[in-house]
């Protein structure tokens, strides 16, 4: 069973290399793809060689290899710091591992490695598609550990074990779970030099936000307290725009907090789960009152976190649709007026043209707004590149953009029409899932607006977009153009008549998702501390919060080993004896086999009602009701019949109908 | 349970059945009966081969076979035998009555009044008899066949329930099935058949298996199981009463003596079984009317007991 001979080929059986790659899947989205052609390469060879009954390569060879394999990530990454360098490490070790495995030693280790990887992924994602998919690379490895150990087990009964272990081990899972000290801001927040950032930069330059629309993952859900207000007033407000350079448009740090709104009305609370977009700003709807915990609010009402958000937060949030932020600071002003010395003449020329007609700061947005309406402007999302002077471009000649064209060329002409003006960009819209009634907002509905001061009541929001595309503010970005990239294949045309099913089949997962961040995923330190409160328990210690996890442990074990011994003794009385145990063992496996016994029928009568139904199985029942009656009821019994009618039992028991 | 006897048993079961038509069963359990020590007690309606099963048992064995009619005039003495004064010899000489036989056919023994009932019953038990101070043995093996009419008929003195705890099996012999009453009708009567069967067995030799029944091996678990059938019958509301430990030694001895002529040197559940209903069947009284149970009653309390 245990071989140890070192030049022993390949062990036969594809448990582990299988296992190897159950693991490493979904890792493959985003490792570096030589690394998954390696591993999968050198697995597939491991796995002839066992067939072919080929040597295992040589100690030099493994070196080299996993060497080679080290060199290869290092010139990757150019470091081998951070969680991605780190998987891609382990996997391509892994990758060589399964060519030095000659023992069961080597094979626990590789099983343990094999941990290793299935737990990395949940650095990547935490989502119940993921835990699903870890929990059956779990059920794979505990059959495959198992298989280890019964070398003569077959797949399924394997499987079934390791389904009963799974099954057992819930409750301690459950209970560590609740009561097992959690870290405040999480465990797994590790940021990585070369992080793949989704969402909004610093720096909104022209083609950004159309880069986004193409994207169909989701931003971020809301679920309202109460009825959610109409669809055209969702505009999900992210970072404020102040400086523009010519061409695009750049944050500033701002001198926070901001200031109370003078007047506010329509209020509403919500709660959004973010997904990680691995920068600090968070969202809310024009305009929030306040920041969530562990979030700043700066003097331009953006919401900004203390850390880079690299996981699935949840925050609640109160805003105000309708509102007045009051007369604007000297900051602000300055601010909001401020422009390139140069470029763009016509712009300015047009503006002018407005101050010369005397016009008011209110008629001067009218203006502006007027114009994008008269003249024959287009929304696409694929509109033609702009020259230096991207305004004057946009403005004069094109004429085509989508919402970050139209808020730029707004904000540039209110600056130089001398209104303070200052570029929004977030969400607008979303998409209302019927099951479970709340918003999922995705890069597509990424948009871009502007607020303007025309007078002491301050900011207010001026949405361009919706002059020239109304329908883009009414129903959403998909009914201003014509395709939407983001659908990718699954689209109402191809789908024909699987579609309305097939969209209510995926509200539902996502609600099934957001119901597990809700109740798992966003069981913070905070949570369990207030929980663990409500339940009558001392949380402020961390001796405290120890001395819960033991006591909680303690009792999970007594219950468990009442539970066990009840079970037990309820099995076993009264006390049996071992060859009558061996007899039931049979008469429970022949049960699956052909008729069962009843409890009052004799050995030799169930024998021959056995072997009327099973001819085929009669000379091996026989064999074992002989032995049995010889041990149990005969004054003949030996020792040596003990064995036999145990290892006869055991050839019984390996039959399969 | 199908069950063979070991082949010299079967060969009896086997001549016996060429006079008494198609009842092997009761055949076994006659000779069940016979060999485990005890007395049988046949319920059945006059003409159906009591007599005859009788006899053929005492001729195919080699033993003596006596016949008593039980009627409600008969005496103790009539029984068991009287002393006479002897004119000759001026003294009482014994005359032994037909009790001093091997195997005794007590016809209709309800018919008899309970005295005579009982003056017979003590010699089944005692194996010996005392008449006026003196203690005669009765011949080995002593082996009493009663018969009684179903309880319905009138004239008669049903056994009290004590009595009937001294027969080890009671049967109900049963029309014969129809092929064979057929036979029986064809052949016009047994009576020439009965006399050319000749005899299997030496007197000496039914001691011998009588012994060796007696050891066959009953293991803990067996034991264990008669065990659980008593405390069944003793817990479960059914019964009127439950068994005696008398009725437990007979169930035992029974069972042994079935594994012994099945050719086993251990008893199995199944003899348990086997002979269970005919053992237990006339001591048990149904608790709702008060009425013996049939065998196939006292068969279904099997199913409720499991093995241990």
């Amino acid at each position: 069973m245990i071989d140890m001979d070192p030049s022993a080929p390949f062990d036969k059986r594809p448990d582990l290399p299988l296992l190897l790659a159950v693991a490493l899947g979904p890792h493959v989205t985003w490792l570096p793809g030589w690394i998954t052609v390696w591993c999968l390469g050198l697995w597939g060879f491991v796995l002839l060689a066992a067939h072919r009954g080929y040597r295992p390569p040589g100690r030099a060879l493994r070196l080299i290899l996993a060497g080679a394999g080290l060199a290869g990530v290092g010139l990757t990454y150019g470091h081998l710091r951070g969680m991605d360098a780190g998987v891609s490490m382990l996997a391509v070790l892994l990758g060589v591992k399964p060519l030095e495995i000659t023992n069961i030693r080597d094979r626990m280790v590789t099983l343990f490695l094999a941990y290793f990887l299935v737990l990395s992924n949940l650095l990547e994602d935490t989502g119940l598609g993921m835990t699903l998919y870890l929990a059956a690379a779990v059920l794979w490895s505990l059959a495959v550990m198992i298989r280890m150990n019964h070398p003569d087990l077959t797949l399924v009964p394997a499987l079934k074990r390791a389904g009963r272990m799974l099954v057992l081990a819930v409750p301690l899972t459950a209970a560590l779970f609740v009561l097992f000290p959690r870290l405040p801001g999480g465990l797994f927040r590790l940021p990585d030099p070369a992080v793949r950032v989704i969402g909004f930069g610093e720096v909104v330059a022209p083609g950004d936000v159309g880069r986004l629309v193409q994207s169909g993952e989701t931003a971020f859900r809301a679920e309202f307290e109460g009825p959610p207000p109409p669809f055209e007033t969702l505009y999900w407000r992210g970072l404020v725009l102040w400086q523009y350079d010519g061409r695009a448009w750049r944050r500033s740090p701002v001198p926070g907090p901001g200031a109370e709104p003078i007047r506010k009305e329509a209020i509403h609370r919500y709660t959004i789960t973010l997904e990680p977009h691995h920068r600090p700003w968070l969202f809310g709807l024009d305009r929030a009152l306040g920041p969530p915990p562990g979030a700043s609010y700066a003097g331009d009402h953006g919401l900004v976190s203390a850390r880079d958000v690299h996981n699935q937060i949840r925050y609640t949030l109160t805003s105000a649709l309708e509102y007045r932020t009051g007369p604007l600071k000297g900051w602000e002003r300055r601010w909001g007026l401020g422009l390139p010395k140069e470029g763009n003449p016509r712009a300015r020329d047009l503006a002018a043209s407005w101050v010369a007609d005397g016009r008011s700061p209110a008629g001067m947005v009218q203006a502006a707004l007027d114009y994008f309406r008269n003249q024959p402007f287009f929304y696409t999302l694929d509109p033609p590149a702009l020259g230096p002077d991207g305004v004057d471009d946009f403005l004069f000649t094109v004429r085509r953009g989508y919402c970050e064209h139209y808020a730029s060329a707004f904000a540039f002409l209110m600056r130089s029409a001398g209104v303070p003006a200052r570029v929004v960009v977030g969400y607008l819209g979303g998409e209302r899932n019927p099951s479970g009634g709340y918003f999922i907002v995705r890069q597509a509905d990424a948009h871009a607006w502007v607020e303007v001061a025309v007078n002491d009541e301050g900011w207010m929001r001026v949405d361009p977009t919706a002059a020239v595309a109304p329908q883009r503010v009414l129903r959403g970005v998909e009914a201003a153009v014509d395709e939407a990239p983001w659908r990718g294949f699954w689209t109402e045309r191809r789908l024909g008549w699987v579609y309305p099913y097939w969209l209510q089949a995926r509200w539902n997962w996502d609600r099934l998702g957001l119901f597990w961040t809700r109740t798992v995923l966003d069981y913070t330190y905070e949570r369990q501390r207030s929980w663990l409160a409500r339940m009558g328990l001392k949380t402020g210690t961390l001796a405290d919060t120890m001395k819960n996890l033991v006591v909680g442990l303690a009792i999970l074990g007594v219950t468990v080993a009442a539970l066990t011994a009840l079970i037990a003794l309820r099995r076993r009385s009264p006390r049996q004896d071992p060859v009558r145990e061996q007899y039931d063992r049979f008469a429970r496996h022949a049960a699956r086999l052909g008729p069962a016994r009843p409890p009052a029928q004799g050995p030799r009568d169930y024998l021959s009602a056995f072997s009327r139904a099973r001819p085929d199985l009669a000379p091996l029942a026989r064999d074992i009701t002989d032995t049995y009656i010889r041990l149990r009821y005969s004054p003949h019994g030996q020792p040596s019949d003990r064995k036999r009618l145990s290892r006869l039992v055991r050839t019984f028991g390996r039959i399969r109908r | 349970m199908e069950c063979r006897y070991q082949e010299r048993f079967e060969t009896v079961v086997d001549r016996i059945s060429t006079v008494v038509l198609g009842k092997q069963p009761q055949i076994r359990l006659a000779l069940t009966c016979l060999f485990a020590g005890g007395h049988l007690l046949i319920e059945d309606i006059p003409g159906i081969g009591k007599t005859t099963l009788a006899s053929s048992l005492a001729r195919v064995l080699g033993l003596g076979f006596r016949r008593v009619q039980f009627t409600s005039d008969l005496l103790p003495g009539d029984v068991l035998g009287v002393s006479v004064f002897e004119q000759k010899t001026a003294a009482f000489v014994f005359h032994p009555g037909p009790v001093f036989t091997q195997v005794l056919l007590a016809d209709e023994i309800n018919r008899a009044t309970p005295k005579t009932q009982s003056a017979l019953l003590e010699a089944m038990e005692e194996r010996q008899v005392t008449v006026e101070g003196q203690t005669r043995p009765l011949p080995r093996p002593f082996f009493v066949i009663a018969t009684q009419n179903p309880i319905e008929q009138s004239g008669t003195f049903p056994l009290p329930d004590s009595q009937m705890d001294r027969f080890l099996i009671r049967v109900d012999l049963g029309y014969p099935d129809r092929a064979s009453e057929r036979f029986l009708l064809e052949l016009g009567e047994t009576k020439s058949h009965l006399m050319r069967l000749e005899t299997l067995l030496e007197p000496e030799e039914i001691g011998a298996v009588q012994a060796a029944a007696a050891r066959v091996h009953a293991a803990p678990a067996l034991v264990e199981y008669v065990l659980n059938l008593l405390e069944f019958t003793r817990n479960s509301p059914e019964f009127q009463v439950g068994l005696s430990p008398r009725a437990g030694l007979a169930l035992l001895a029974a069972a042994r003596t079935w594994a012994f002529l099945c050719g086993r040197d251990h008893a199995l559940p199944e003899d348990v079984q086997a002979v269970l209903p005919y053992v237990v069947s006339h001591r048990l009284r149904k608790a709702k009317d008060f009425r013996e149970l049939t065998a196939d009653e006292a068969a279904s309390l099997l199913a409720r007991v499991p093995l241990p």
